[in-house]
């Protein structure tokens, strides 16, 4: 299939989808008092499950609520991997992890990352696996219960609601049936579900062998849908049995990026202003559409790694590390590439090693800006971050006092907004320049000069980011690189939940102001430029000089 | 132990993100 056909059919696709999805989760999320009979009972057992804290909370109650969880998830999934020798569902008899891949693990699927230094079929046992998937829902159903409590602080809402109720809507309404829709799918597309152990075969030559298998399709769907990414086998969605074909690759594509963009339109609703959400929207498709065009254009040219080789001859661009099962030649990888970065997933669809040096830029961008739809729940907080500093800037362009949604934006706003901005470009760039210029990074580098700083490069963005991917060519499983990625992902995955709560939280207290003529409007197409460029301003300040010397530099260097 | 030591590890960080959401509290009702 023709490259643009299938950017047109996924985007499109999942773009028509995502209005009706979003009604469903503005339902699920924030249901309303004029809610019928049986979703008043439904809430009920949620309050009753959500226990003593079923009561209405305030930012802070939601944060630390949000938090304890969390933490506890973090406890269980690291006794669930340290203890899986002496647990139950491990057929293949799989051994102890080492301690640090232990911590990394934990932390990296209790944050919605899922950055793996580890293959999942050598490593981990069913009970390991089916925890991590357990992961997959709430860490994702996390994210869009801060969205929901986010929305309605900013809605003026002083109760924000309550986390663990807003986390049962999230898991039991949208995710859940979300999942079972999909992983039906792909177990019809031909992706194992199975408890049975590793299937034995005997090879044409008469050798034995064992094919791993397991609870693929139910893994692989909320891997996509939760923007999680987390391969059941190591090669992730490369691998025959979690994308067996064509369709499965289409179907993944879609459960990649159509919660994201849902996750816009129910905020909207959540704050009644839908064409506010239309204009952000639209900015997001703008910079995911302008991204996977670069990256499609550039990986049209051959790959440098073949050039010498005179018995090869590239006429479809650059094949090194495509699938080409899933159609498309080299365009399906770079779409994936960039989908799966943008919206925080980090599934894998492609080797991004082997992506030429600007496209290889292009995921990268996607982690670093963290709010081209992003991940479910998180994405759009990112971009609210980004909205309170256009809007900030805007307001002092033009001598006046700045609002947005009727509230004031004050000095404590933004200090949050910018804090949130800086933890990011801070934890990515302080731990690839530590490492760049240390042994625990220079001694895993498989590419020595501005690839191997790629490389570096984009394992702390991946990290940050909460993406999970992996640029690869790097031996990741060590102390130093399994400690930093883990303080990183746990720190950026709540500071940036925690820092704009507490922005709600203030936005909700403060007292209405009344929309003149002076008012700045948020729901116009300048508006929609400003942040665009707000947005760009803010990237290029914090990223372009460690881009310049990884993707840039090589680039430059096979194109003197 | 290696593994209590890096559960630790994962418990001072949440440690951390809690008080830093104490002292946004504190610096709210300020």
């Amino acid at each position: 299939m023709d490259t643009f056909v299938l950017v047109l059919l996924v985007l499109g696709g999942c773009a028509l989808l995502s209005w009706p999805l979003g009604r469903c989760m503005r339902w699920a999320m924030d249901p309303g008092d004029d809610s019928g009979h049986r979703r008043r009972a439904l809430e009920g057992w949620f309050a009753r499950s959500a226990g003593a804290s079923g009561r209405s909370q305030g930012w802070k109650r939601y944060a630390l609520d949000l938090l304890t969880f969390n933490a506890l998830l973090f406890v269980l999934s690291f006794a669930c991997l340290a203890l899986q020798q002496h647990l139950p569902l491990n057929p293949d008899g799989k051994g102890a992890l080492e301690g640090s891949l232990i911590f990394n693990t934990a932390a990296s699927f209790t944050t919605n990352t899922n950055l793996q230094h580890y293959s999942g079929e050598v490593s981990l046992s069913y009970l390991s696996q089916l925890g991590l998937m357990w992961l997959q829902f709430v860490s994702a159903g996390t994210g869009l219960a801060a969205l929901a409590a986010i929305a309605r602080g900013l809605a003026g809402r002083r109760d924000m609601g309550v986390f663990l109720v807003d986390l049962q809507r999230a898991t039991f309404l949208v995710l859940l049936p979300a999942a079972a829709l999909v992983a039906t799918l792909f177990a019809l597309g031909g992706v194992p579900m199975t408890l049975s152990g590793a299937a034995q075969a005997t090879t044409l030559e008469g050798v034995q062998q064992l094919i791993a298998r397991g609870p693929v399709a139910a893994f692989v769907a909320i891997k996509q849908l939760g923007t999680n990414g987390g391969g059941y086998f190591g090669p992730n969605s490369t691998h025959p049995f979690e994308n067996p074909g064509f369709w499965t690759h289409l179907l993944s594509l879609v459960s990649i990026l159509v919660l994201p963009m849902a996750s816009v339109w129910m905020a909207g609703r959540i704050v009644g202003r839908m064409r506010h959400a239309a204009v952000l929207f639209a900015v997001m498709l703008v910079f995911l559409l302008a991204k996977v065009g670069t990256a499609v254009a550039f990986e049209a040219e051959p790959t440098r790694a073949f050039a010498e080789l005179p018995a090869v001859e590239q006429v479809d661009g650059n094949l090194e590390g495509k699938e080409l099962r899933f159609g498309a030649a080299a365009g399906s990888g770079p779409l994936w590439a960039v989908l799966t970065t943008c919206t925080s997933n980090g599934s894998v669809g492609a080797m991004h090693d082997s992506l030429n040096p600007m496209t290889g830029l292009m995921p990268m961008l996607g982690m670093w800006l963290n709010a081209t739809f992003g991940g479910v729940g998180v994405g759009m907080i990112n971009m609210w971050i980004y909205v309170i500093l256009a809007v900030f800037v805007a307001g002092m362009m033009v001598g006046r006092t700045p609002e947005y949604l009727n509230r004031r934006i004050g000095t404590r706003e933004m200090q949050l907004a910018i804090l949130t901005v800086l933890a990011h470009g801070l934890l990515v760039l302080v731990g690839t320049a530590l490492f760049a210029a240390t042994t625990w990074g220079q001694g895993t580098l498989n590419n020595p000069g501005p690839h191997g700083f790629s490389e570096i490069l984009y394992e702390f963005s991946s990290a940050s980011a909460n993406n999970g991917s992996g640029f690869e060519g790097l031996g990741d499983n060590t102390v130093p690189w399994n400690v930093a990625t883990g303080l990183v992902m746990l720190l950026n995955r709540y500071l940036p939940i925690l820092l704009p709560l507490a922005i709600a939280g203030s936005m909700a207290a403060k007292r209405p102001s009344v929309t003149s003529a002076g008012t700045l409007s948020v729901q116009d197409a300048t508006f929609g430029v400003m942040l665009a460029a707000t947005i760009l301003i803010l990237g290029a300040l914090t990223f372009f000089p460690a881009a310049a010397l990884g993707p840039i530099a090589e680039h430059l260097l096979h194109h003197p | 132990v290696n593994a209590l030591l890096y559960l630790l590890l994962g418990l001072a960080t949440f440690a951390a993100l809690f008080a830093l959401t104490l002292v946004l509290a504190r610096g709210e009702a300020e």
